[in-house]
């Protein structure tokens, strides 16, 4: 049980790590992100939303993750978010598009698109890892509880 | 046990928010080889470039050897914009004495 908290807290921070990291660097360097996403092969008219959608939702997902009660809305997202990204970097590998210049921030941009990919399937397959701790330790919370309840009947 | 989590996450955001300041750029993305995009691909600028008026990207720079490319300059690409181009039936001024 112990063992599966301290995983829990590591796959959280790893979580955490990324999307604080990732969102921080485009507010740092937003004139550059902006002008990333306007290059993206999307309607520029998503641009003015999706330059702030994206970083934002990034936070939102650190910041649900830090707490238990949001923890597995958390991952579920972060297994959203990630899966997305992952099937955006599969399609620039089929040579889907005639161009993609990068759109990630920081030391992440200077990734090829293989070893993108290969870190994105990391964070789905560790959000899943902690969908599936997350779930199994709710329901133990609430058959501990019932059992608890029951017993004061 | 909460000990354990809040050391856990507070290494990784504040090692986060250092990461992000520290990658930061801090250079004139201007100073490095500036390319353009021609519809199909990437190519270098000319010598005698310039940026005209346009909310389009101008140019761009690479900083993993071309795999990707990021927006430098705004504006429409102008591969000469000092060049005056000679028609064919325009006349001919000589102006040597």
């Amino acid at each position: 049980m112990f063992k599966r908290q301290v995983l829990l807290e590591c796959i959280s921070a790893l979580l955490i790590l990324l999307f604080v990291y990732a969102s921080l660097s485009k507010f740092l360097d937003f004139r550059t992100f902006y002008k990333e996403m306007d290059n993206q092969p999307l309607p520029n008219s998503w641009t003015p939303v999706l330059v702030w959608v994206i970083p934002c939702t990034e936070v939102a997902i650190s910041v649900s993750l830090i707490f238990e009660r949001t923890r597995l809305l958390g991952f579920y997202s972060s297994l959203i978010v990630m899966g997305l990204f992952t099937i955006y970097t599969g399609i620039v590998l089929a040579h889907f598009f005639p161009y993609v210049p990068c759109s990630c921030g920081g030391v992440i941009k200077r990734l090829t698109w293989t070893q993108h990919l290969f870190l994105n399937l990391f964070f789905v397959g560790i959000s899943i890892v902690g969908v599936v701790i997350q779930t199994r330790k709710r329901f133990t919370q609430i058959s501990v509880n019932s059992k608890n309840k029951n017993s004061f009947v | 046990m909460k000990k354990i989590k809040a050391t856990i996450l507070s290494l990784a955001v504040v090692f986060s928010v250092c990461a992000a300041f520290a990658t930061k750029p801090h250079w004139d993305c201007t100073t490095l080889p500036q390319y353009w995009f021609n519809g199909t691909g990437y190519q270098p600028v000319s010598q005698f470039y310039g940026c005209m008026q346009g909310s389009t990207t101008c140019t761009f720079y690479t900083l993993n050897g071309g795999i990707t490319y990021s927006p430098c300059a705004v504006g429409t690409y102008n591969n000469c914009p000092s060049c005056t181009v000679e028609t064919p039936n325009a006349p001919h001024i000589n102006t040597a004495h």
